[in-house]
């Protein structure tokens, strides 16, 4: 399979998020599934000319497109002309690209929140009028249609995170490769169930603070980060916790909340990132799935029984009072 | 006399996102032009909201030196602040930022850089294989043997299996 991966506006950190790709790495990776890289703007040794052969060639049905990756937002400013990116060498802008190689792709991938919904290239007032491929933030719609289906019979495949984890890569890419990809395998947001199924706080490493709402006030605090520090990972898609990246780690697990980069808009909160919004010191966004009368009653009977040690321990910034060992049978 | 015009690009290595053009007039470069054809506007993402945020949005702004973009933001509201870190804060945020650099090294060499020396069309430069051996890159450990998805090379033909190796003479 040919996979041709562009670089349109964004950061490039789902590339270098890509190189940490490990067991099997990227290139491995792609060998071993068959796919060919046509190629990449930062990988590939083909320059210039040959890459507006290549394209081209594609255009005009040559070459064929199984795969197109996207990595960034497209840019529609200034005035809908799409000129804040150009394809350097082609005198044409990058929407322009994007959009006649998706309509020859077999398969479109968009990598990264930026490409899957417009992302951080799209904060605050959006001055480049970013967009994603097929969302524009969490409405259908994008730079294609949201009636849009690539050759394959699938809309874009939205691989959102910012960055995203190279296992959500690499295993989409396996998937489409493999011809398991259906239309049962995005959610509702076109995002891969296989990660997006998951909520960040699975297998968070401060589920206990969590069970008693034992709150972190402030950061680098071992408690939990939700009622206090912005932390969303209990409404957030993605595996982190239980696929952690760079073999170990993960935002939470750093002491850092999660926020939900995987989701659409998430550059925007309506506040501060590390502060949680509340309304008569409740939390205003609750876990997914969880009645707010409920929660209450549950958090306010959890804060009560939390024991002395998940107490103290989450106002510190390490453990200082141990789980006791259980006593000797007699 | 003849004069034309070389458009370079997309350009590998920066994302695409830079355009050279030479004007070259009897075998001389006579004029040249960069020019980065892509605008974001990232300078004005921040303005009014929390300064805390810009240590969430700053990062963002390039996925090579994320922990470069991230330091020089918290350094700019400790100093907006009147804040001082902590010593031991201070040194982790060393080591952080020492190991962003550290590994951009490696991936500059390897990834953005060394690459383009080793394609094929300069496999009979003299700098290239010639006195200047490194040793220390052995057999699979160059980025054109590492990454051989990325290196269009001749089916079959070990010839162009040794050009794209960088160390090309001498070293198989």
């Amino acid at each position: 399979m040919n996979l041709l991966w562009l670089q349109s506006a964004g950061c490039g950190g789902c590339t270098m998020s890509l190189l940490c790709a490990e067991h099997p790495n990227a290139p491995d990776l792609l060998a071993g599934a068959g796919i060919r890289l046509l190629w990449h703007p930062a990988l590939s040794a083909a320059p210039g000319a040959e890459v507006r052969g290549l394209l081209d060639d594609v255009l005009s049905g040559g070459v064929p497109l199984d795969i197109l990756c996207v990595e960034g937002a497209v840019l529609r400013g200034p005035r809908g002309t799409g000129r804040y990116q150009m394809l350097s060498g082609t005198g044409r802008p990058m929407a322009d690209w994007v959009r006649d190689l998706a309509a020859r792709a077999r398969h479109v991938v968009a990598v990264g929140t930026c490409a899957a919904f417009g992302g951080v290239t799209s904060a605050a007032d959006n001055p480049a009028d970013a967009v994603g491929l097929q969302y524009e933030g969490a409405h259908a719609g994008g730079l294609l249609p949201a009636a849009f289906r690539a050759g394959a019979g699938l809309p874009v495949i939205n691989v959102a995170g910012c960055p995203t984890h190279p296992g959500w890569v690499t295993e989409t890419l396996l998937m489409l490769a493999g011809g398991v990809l259906d239309a049962g395998g995005p959610d509702g947001l076109a995002r891969p169930r296989f990660y997006a199924d998951h909520l960040v706080h699975h297998a968070c490493p401060k589920n206990e603070f969590y069970e008693y709402k034992a709150s972190a006030r402030h950061l680098s605090q071992l408690g939990c980060m939700m009622e206090h520090l912005g932390c969303i990972g209990t409404q957030a898609a993605g595996d982190c916790n239980i696929r952690p990246w760079n073999g170990e780690g993960s935002c939470t697990r750093a002491g850092y909340p999660c926020i939900a980069c995987t989701s659409p808009e998430f550059e925007e909160p309506r506040h501060a990132f590390t502060e949680t919004p509340k309304f008569a010191g409740i939390p205003v966004g609750l876990p997914s799935d969880m009645p707010k009368a409920w929660f209450i009653a549950l958090a306010s009977l959890s804060k009560a029984a939390t024991p002395e040690r998940i107490g103290v321990n989450a106002v510190s910034d390490r453990i200082r009072v141990p789980p006791s060992p259980r006593k000797p049978l007699p | 006399v003849t004069g034309r015009t070389l458009l370079v690009g997309p350009f590998n290595r920066v994302e695409g996102d830079l355009e050279i053009r030479l004007q070259v007039r009897d075998g001389r470069v006579t004029a040249a032009y960069a020019n980065s054809p892509l605008f974001r506007g990232f300078e004005r993402m921040l303005p009014g909201k929390d300064p805390r945020d810009a240590l969430t949005v700053t990062p963002r702004i390039c996925g090579i030196c994320s922990i470069s973009q991230s330091a020089a933001a918290a350094r700019a509201l400790a100093d907006a602040a009147g804040a001082e870190p902590a010593p031991q804060g201070a040194l982790v945020a060393q080591l952080l930022h020492g190991v962003e650099n550290l590994a951009d090294h490696v991936t500059h060499f390897n990834l953005f850089f060394m690459p383009d020396f080793a394609r094929p069309a300069y496999a009979g430069r003299g700098w290239r294989g010639g006195r200047w051996r490194p040793g220390h890159w052995r057999g699979r450990s160059s980025t054109a043997t590492r990454w051989p998805l990325l290196w269009p090379r001749r089916a079959g033909s070990r010839r162009a299996s040794a050009a794209v190796c960088w160390k090309s003479r001498g070293c198989r």
